[in-house]
């Protein structure tokens, strides 16, 4: 079953692929693989989609998404603040005046 | 049980003897006011409990999450709190590591994901929110009086 979640537009293609990373690095690597995470764009929004791994219970399925949409959560803020502190790129038009 | 129901009758004829039939049936009517009131209650408390849904928001010991995505004891009860404000939500506990949610009617796959992503973004907040007052507060040691 693959799950997608809609990012905020605040989210650019950079930091979908910094939020990607950072989850894909707290998972166990079993886990990665068989996620296939990934960052697609779809009506201008960027979307992260993956696998759920594959349980025999329909309720591990859940817990399973509601843990990786928790730590996506997580991520996903994190990064949004990071960039909104980072000095904002100079526009070239402002240089010149 | 004839016994039982031999004495019972004998203690009704008796306190009709000593107290006078209206009184009896007042007392009898009372008990059954009584009773009714708490068979209601009873019934209300189990249809609470079958449409009560329990749902697991964050394991926290789920994942082997590196230092920096751990979470501290108190952003967790900061979180409990902002979800317990949310309309469906009946009550929030924490257990064995797990935040737990009753909510007032069933929820969906979906919308239980979107719980989890939403009490992510609350723990992300509630750490920065720390994280930037544990900065003010170094700065105003090291640097007194200039703020």
């Amino acid at each position: 079953m693959r799950i997608e979640i809609g990012l905020v537009e605040e989210v650019t293609v950079d930091l979908a692929s910094v939020i990607k990373f950072k989850l894909e690095e707290a998972l166990q690597p079993e886990i990665r693989y068989s996620l296939a995470l990934e960052i697609t764009r779809k009506d201008g929004k960027n979307i992260l989609g993956f696998n759920v791994p594959m349980f025999e219970d329909v309720q591990d399925v859940i817990n399973f998404s509601s843990n990786f949409s928790f730590l996506a959560g997580q991520i996903v803020f994190q990064e949004l603040t990071i960039a909104r502190l980072a000095p904002k790129k100079e526009d070239p038009k402002d240089q010149k005046s | 049980m004839q016994s039982i129901a031999s004495i019972i009758m004998i203690l009704v004829s008796l306190l009709d003897i000593i107290v006078g039939k209206y009184l009896v049936n007042q007392i009898l009517s009372g008990v059954a006011v009584v009773a009714w009131t708490l068979v209601l209650i009873m019934s209300i408390k189990n249809y609470r409990t079958s449409t009560d849904k329990k749902i697991l928001v964050y394991d926290f010991g789920y994942f082997d999450l590196p230092d920096h995505l751990k979470t501290s004891m108190n952003t967790i009860e900061v979180i409990m709190k902002q979800i317990s404000t949310l309309p469906f939500v009946r009550d929030v506990f924490y257990e064995d590591r797990k935040i737990i949610v009753m909510t007032k009617h069933e929820m969906s796959s979906s919308a239980i994901m979107d719980l989890g992503f939403l009490t992510g973004t609350l723990d992300s907040q509630e750490r920065t929110k720390q994280m930037f007052a544990k900065y003010e507060k170094d700065k105003e040691i090291l640097n007194p009086g200039k703020n």
